[in-house]
């Protein structure tokens, strides 16, 4: 029973209640829907015991396509319509409305048909009316059934039976499932315009529209200047010469109290500027570490502006901003710091009165440039540079093997501005030493100088005779180009003509001779050289011609192996050699400067051997000292030997030069003896010997770490 | 343009200035002998051929009496009384330093006993060559012992000593005159 009264109940809705709730729906969809308004308007018209009943469930509803449709979908099987029921009487019940039964009998026929599957009701665009008779129907699709005309005659006031309905026909069975779906077109009732508010400039047009969809509108400006058109398209005054203000107001033609206003506010053009001038010079460029005038020029600049720079800020300080003259120049002081890298500095104005922006062409910043570097020669590393002699940019006169100290005086550079790094380069670093270092104990080449500081030395230019090259460059870290000075050329003179020197030995066994071969005293060695030094095993003649200096010899052992037979008690008490300076640094030099050189090497022949043999390899270095005496010295003496002692007696050298290496000679001596005698009496004959010299060759420096001490030489 | 090479030798604290005047004077002596290609020089050949000693010989001490902490310097001069160039090694081979105190030899030093092939236990022999002087005729030739390398000498007395030379050119050992020296004890 309640089922059937609800079913009446929804008939009334459709008939009555329901052509009233679509009245309301249809007014509210006057207002924009939100989903949510409709989905409770559903549900309120759901709301009925009936659409509970059928567990109406509500769908989504789109809203910003201007319509909306409405579904509700019967969860539960629809029951069956036969006929259904209706009030045939008054009601006494609960469930029984004797008002609205006599209403709805009143109005609406069919009020057991349900909505089938898939109805949809449809509100025409703009319908404003109320649904009637016909209309509703219509609209439900009712006029396309077969509608039951059910005249409900007044009954008592009680309503308290039922009486079933006539029979229906299938077709007026609805399906087991099925939905009502809404569908009408949204408009607003009060017009509103869009945007509401916008900015213009002089001349500017803005087209604004209204919500309003039925029906024409008015446009008109409610204040401040500029123009509508019926379309309501603003145009600004061709001339703003302050900041204003515009309202323009939309209204219903047909309700003139239906309007809206919308604001336009009207700014003025925003300032321009065309050109820069630095000091007077139009697109001038700032320079590093300068204070200049900057004019502005352009138009609609205003007053008290503001300026402000943009690329290049970090480098530039702007004070004395004056005012702007017929708002179309504007000049100021700009400050370039001395760190300025090469770019660009743009600058923008912001006038004080509305906040409004100019940005100006870009000008240069022209950073500072460092100026070529010069190289001075000094004598010390302590020395004040610019106290030097500078050498770039032409050739200075020195020795090969003097000492060398450059310098480029510190650059004057704005403040801000480093030395970032600095270079020297050698037109042929392989002509450049570091120094060389030789004792007894270890000799070698010193690595070269740092060519990353601004002093550079002491070095040594090493070729003889030779022209060299020394260029400076240095960078500051502002990004322009690193300037290299001019070429200091140094006439590096030195030993001319033939720097080889001459071996002069006896290859065949006549350079090989034992004395006192019949006593303790035997000894085998080389000897018999040619002339004149015939008692040496070999001596040497360098060839070359010098003005200055000494030649400096050095002697290392490539290997010196004894070999002995022994009749008693030590079998070799000779330690051999290998790769080892001869005894002392340096070699001992004869004659003038040191230009002869000789050694006789031997081996004692001890009575207690049986045989002996010596193979003896060496080679002899040649190297010469220009012998420069240090700052303030008049002479000095360069690392000489003395040979009266024995062992000799090493001097080192008291020069500031070093000796520079000429040449080598490897050379070599073999021999061996056998003792025929016995005891105390020993005889010892010649067996083999020979000796060699390979042609001299030009030589780097020696290097050892080792000494042969020996009778002569104690490596002291 | 040669010095004279009697004045140059002559004098044993000669400066080094001095000493490159002589190898210079030498080196010319050698030139003009060696120009003039009158000379054949073979040791073995020489020592055959004649017995008379081309060089004197003295030793003098740089001062008489040193200081136990001092090197006793001993001077030895080979003078050239031949007509020849006579070459003179800078090694020890041709030479023997003798000292001895109260007619004892004084003990010898690990260097002596080294060069004489006397040789202890763990010792090795040391090698020769070097240096090959030549004198010209009339020449002389400087050589400078330190006496305490050759022998110790902390014992503070009087001590004597030669120098014998071995003569290449003709085989002979030549010993010098005998002189004295007193090593003192080192004052505190």
């Amino acid at each position: 029973m309640r089922r059937a009264s609800s079913c009446v109940f929804f008939v009334a809705l459709l008939a009555g209640c329901c052509s009233n709730a679509f009245a309301q729906l249809y007014a509210k969809n006057k207002v924009v829907i939100e989903s949510t308004q409709v989905l409770q308007e559903c549900e309120t018209w759901a709301g009925s015991d009936v659409i509970n009943d059928y567990s109406q469930t509500i769908g989504e509803v789109p809203i910003s396509s201007g319509s909306v449709d409405i579904k509700c979908t019967p969860t539960d099987p629809v029951p069956p319509l036969n006929g259904g029921y209706h009030c045939t009487g008054g009601s006494s019940g609960s469930n029984i409305w004797d008002a609205d039964c006599s209403a709805v009998y009143n109005k609406v026929y069919g009020a057991r048909y349900r909505l089938d599957a898939q109805h949809i009701l449809n509100f025409p665009l703009g319908y404003d009316g109320t649904l009637s008779g016909n209309e509703y129907e219509d609209f439900l699709g009712f006029s396309n059934y077969n509608t039951r005309v059910d005249t409900c005659a007044p009954q008592s006031s009680t309503c308290d039976s039922w009486e079933p309905p006539p029979p229906l026909t299938q077709r007026y069975y609805p399906s087991t499932t099925g939905w009502v779906v809404f569908s009408t077109t949204t408009w607003d009732t009060t017009i509103l315009i869009s945007p509401q508010q916008v900015s213009l400039q002089q001349s500017q047009s803005q087209s604004f529209t209204t919500n309003w969809a039925v029906g024409s509108v008015t446009w008109q400006i409610a204040s401040g200047p500029g123009t509508i058109t019926s379309n309501g398209v603003y145009t600004a005054p061709s001339s703003i010469t302050s900041a204003q203000t515009a309202t323009i107001r939309a209204c219903v033609t047909t309700n003139s109290g239906n309007c809206d206003t919308a604001t336009v506010n009207l700014k003025q053009p925003v300032p321009t500027i065309t050109t820069v001038s630095v000091d007077g010079v139009v697109n001038g460029s700032l320079k590093a570490g300068s204070t200049q005038t900057v004019k502005l020029t352009g138009s609609n600049f205003g007053t008290s502006d503001q300026i402000v720079a943009l690329s290049g800020a970090q480098y530039l300080t702007i004070s004395n901003v004056g005012q702007p003259q017929n708002q179309q120049t504007i000049s100021f002081t700009v400050t370039t710091s001395g760190n300025a890298r090469q770019g660009t500095a743009t600058f923008q104005l912001t006038r004080s009165s509305d906040g409004s922006q100019g940005t100006s062409p870009s000008i240069n910043i022209q950073p500072f440039y460092p100026p070529v570097p010069k190289i001075m020669m000094v004598t010390s590393t302590t020395q004040d540079c610019s106290t030097g002699t500078q050498v770039d940019n032409l050739t200075t006169q020195v020795f090969a093997g003097q000492p060398v100290i450059l310098c480029s005086p510190t650059p004057v550079l704005p403040a801000g501005l480093t030395v970032s790094s600095s270079t020297w380069n050698p037109g042929n670093v392989l002509d450049l030493s570091g120094g060389f270092s030789a004792n007894s104990g270890s000799g070698e080449e010193l690595a070269n100088p740092s060519m990353t500081t601004a002093v550079i030395g002491p070095f040594y230019w090493v070729v003889p005779d030779n022209l060299e090259t020394m260029t400076y460059n240095y960078c500051v870290d502002n990004g322009t180009p690193c300037p290299t000075s001019y070429a200091a050329t140094f006439d590096a003179s030195g030993p001319t003509g033939n720097l080889l020197p001459t071996a002069h030995v006896t290859t065949d066994a006549t350079g090989t001779a034992i004395t006192n071969p019949q006593n303790g005293s035997a000894f085998l060695q080389m000897t018999n050289a040619p002339q004149p030094n015939p008692g040496a095993g070999i001596w040497f003649q360098e060839n070359a011609n010098i003005s200055r200096g000494n030649f400096i010899w050095i002697q290392k052992l490539d290997s010196v192996i004894y070999n002995v037979l022994a009749v008693t008690g030590n079998n070799n008490p000779f330690l051999n050699a290998n790769d080892q300076l001869d005894g002392i640094y340096p070699y001992p030099g004869q004659g003038a400067n040191g230009l002869l050189a000789s050694d006789g090497p031997g081996v004692p022949l001890y009575s207690f051997f049986g045989e002996a043999s010596k193979w003896f390899d060496a080679t002899l270095y040649v190297l010469w000292d220009p012998a420069i005496p240090p700052t303030g010295q008049p002479n000095c003496a360069t690392a000489w030997v003395d040979t009266s002692t024995t062992p000799y007696t090493a001097h080192a050298s008291t020069c500031a030069s070093i000796p520079v290496p000429l040449a080598s000679v490897t050379w070599g001596w073999s021999a061996c003896a056998i003792n025929t005698g016995a005891g105390a009496s020993p005889s010892w004959t010649l067996n083999c010997g020979q000796a060699y010299a390979d042609p001299p060759t030009a030589s780097d420096y020696p290097q050892w770490n080792s000494c042969y001490v020996s009778q002569f030489g104690g490596c002291n | 343009m040669c010095p004279n090479l009697e004045a140059a030798t002559n004098d044993v604290q000669m400066e080094m200035g001095m000493i490159k005047l002589t190898k210079l004077a030498i080196v010319c002596v050698m030139l003009v002998v060696f120009a003039a290609n009158n000379i054949t020089l073979d040791a073995q050949t020489k020592m055959a051929a004649t017995k008379s000693a081309s060089l004197s010989v003295s030793v003098s001490l740089q001062k008489d009496t040193f200081a136990t902490n001092e090197k006793p310097l001993a001077i030895l001069t080979l003078k050239n009384i031949s007509n020849r160039i006579v070459s003179v090694r800078t090694d020890m081979v041709d030479y023997r330093v003798h000292v001895e105190r109260d007619t004892r030899e004084a003990p010898r030093t690990s260097y002596h006993r080294r060069i004489r092939g006397e040789l202890l236990p763990g010792e090795t022999g040391l090698a020769a060559g070097g240096v090959v002087d030549s004198v010209p005729p009339g020449g002389s030739d400087i050589r400078k012992y330190d006496l305490s390398a050759f022998y110790d000498l902390a014992v503070p007395g009087k001590y004597a000593l030669y120098i014998e030379v071995l003569d290449e050119s003709s085989g002979i050992w030549l010993r010098t005159k005998t002189v004295e020296f007193t090593m003192q004890a080192a004052s505190q």
